[in-house]
C-alpha cells in the first residue's frame, strides 16, 4: 500500500476514523474517502471492464453500496481492503451478467502522458513504423487480458498493474496467497504466449 | 525476459487514467447520482401511498378502515396481555392451563401398530347357553 498524501483541506485521520465519523452523524466524512479511493477504485474498475463509461457507473454505484454498508465494515480488516473487495466483487458481477460488455481500445480514448509514449514507443519500436506497432501492441494487450477470467485478470490488474503484494490481494479476493500465486502464474503464462511475437522481439 | 517485458508492459496501463477533470468532478457526480437514487427509491412506493391516502379519503372507507384499525390494536392488547399474564403465572410457579397428555401417533413410531386381536376360547359354552345363569 503506498504511502497516504493528504490533500489541501483534508483531515490527517486514518480512513477508519472517518468511518467512525460517518456513522455518527458526520455523513460529509465520506467524501474524504470517496477522494482517497476515486482514483485507485477506477483504475481498478477501469482494467477489468476496459471501458469508461461502464467503469464510471461501476464506481458511482461501489461508491454508494459501500456507504450504505459501511455499519456493517468490521474493522478486523483495512477500510481499502474492504472497498477494493466490494469494487472487485461489484465489477466481476457486472462482467458475470453480461450486461454491456464493451472492450474498447483504452489508450487512445484516455490521456496518457508523454513518458507513457515513450515508453511504448520502446516496446514496439523493433516493428519500424511505431505508431502503428504501438496501436496494435495496445490492441493485442487489452484483447489478451479480456480472454483471461475475471479471476485471473483481477489477479493482473492488483498485482502487475496496482502493484499490490500476494498478501493484500488475498485477502481482497478472499482466498489463499497459494490460490493468487497460481492465477497469476497462469495468467502470466497465457499472455506471453498471446504477445509472444513482441516480447520476444 | 519476457517476464520482464511483460510486466512493464502490464505497468503502463497503470498510466491510462481518465484526466484530472474527471476526477476533480467526480465528487459533485457522485452526489447527484446519490440524490437521484433517493429520490427514485422515494418515487417507487410513491403510486402505492397515493392510493392509499386516497383510499383513505373515501368516506365508507375511512370509517371502516378506523374500525379495522382499533380492530387490530385490541386484538393486538388482548394478546399482548393474554402472553404476559401466562408468562406471570409461570414465573410464580402456577399454570393454569394443564399440561397436555403426550399424544403419540402411529405414524411416530416407525412401525404400524395394528389392534390386538380378538381371542376366543374354543371348547366352552357361551354364558348364553349357561341355563344356570338366569339373566
Amino acid at each position: 500500500m503506498a504511502e497516504q498524501t493528504f490533500r489541501p483541506g483534508e483531515p490527517q485521520i486514518p480512513d477508519e476514523a472517518l468511518v467512525d465519523q460517518v456513522l455518527q452523524g458526520e455523513v460529509s466524512a465520506y467524501d474524504w474517502l470517496v477522494l482517497r479511493y476515486q482514483e485507485r477504485l477506477y483504475a481498478v474498475i477501469y482494467h477489468m471492464t476496459a471501458n469508461h463509461e461502464d467503469t464510471n457507473d461501476l464506481l458511482m454505484e461501489t461508491f454508494d453500496k459501500a456507504f450504505r454498508r459501511l455499519s456493517s465494515y468490521k474493522k478486523n480488516s483495512s477500510f481499502y481492503t474492504w472497498i477494493y473487495r466490494i469494487a472487485l466483487n461489484h465489477t466481476v458481477n457486472h462482467l458475470n451478467r453480461g450486461r454491456k460488455r464493451r472492450y474498447d481500445l483504452s489508450l487512445n480514448e484516455l490521456s496518457v502522458d508523454e513518458a507513457t509514449e515513450q515508453e511504448f514507443a520502446d516496446l514496439s519500436a523493433v516493428t519500424g513504423a511505431q505508431a502503428a506497432a504501438r496501436v496494435e501492441l495496445q490492441n493485442k494487450l487489452n484483447e489478451s487480458l479480456k480472454n483471461l477470467s475475471e479471476s485471473q485478470r483481477a489477479a493482473v490488474v492488483l498485482f502487475d498493474i496496482e502493484g499490490m503484494g500476494h498478501a493484500e490481494i488475498a485477502k481482497i479476493m478472499h482466498c489463499s496467497e497459494g490460490t493468487v500465486r497460481s492465477r497469476l502464474h497462469y495468467a502470466h503464462r497465457y499472455l506471453q504466449k498471446a504477445l509472444a511475437s513482441w516480447l520476444n522481439k | 525476459m519476457n517476464e520482464q517485458k511483460l510486466q512493464k508492459l502490464l505497468r503502463l496501463k497503470k498510466l491510462e487514467t481518465p484526466g484530472q477533470d474527471y476526477f476533480d468532478g467526480f465528487l459533485a457526480e457522485f452526489h447527484r447520482y446519490q440524490q437521484a437514487q433517493m429520490l427514485r427509491q422515494a418515487a417507487k412506493w410513491e403510486p402505492w401511498r397515493a392510493w392509499f391516502r386516497e383510499f383513505l379519503c373515501r368516506e365508507p372507507y375511512r370509517t371502516v378502515a378506523s374500525c379495522g384499525a382499533v380492530a387490530v390494536v385490541t386484538a393486538l392488547l388482548v394478546i399482548g396481555l393474554g402472553n404476559f399474564s401466562r408468562h406471570s403465572a409461570k414465573q410464580s410457579g402456577f399454570a393454569r392451563t394443564p399440561a397436555m397428555p403426550k399424544v403419540r401417533l402411529v405414524s411416530d413410531s416407525g412401525t404400524t401398530e395394528q389392534p390386538p386381536a380378538p381371542r376366543y376360547s374354543t371348547g366352552q359354552t357361551p354364558l348364553s347357553y349357561d341355563k344356570t345363569i338366569a339373566f
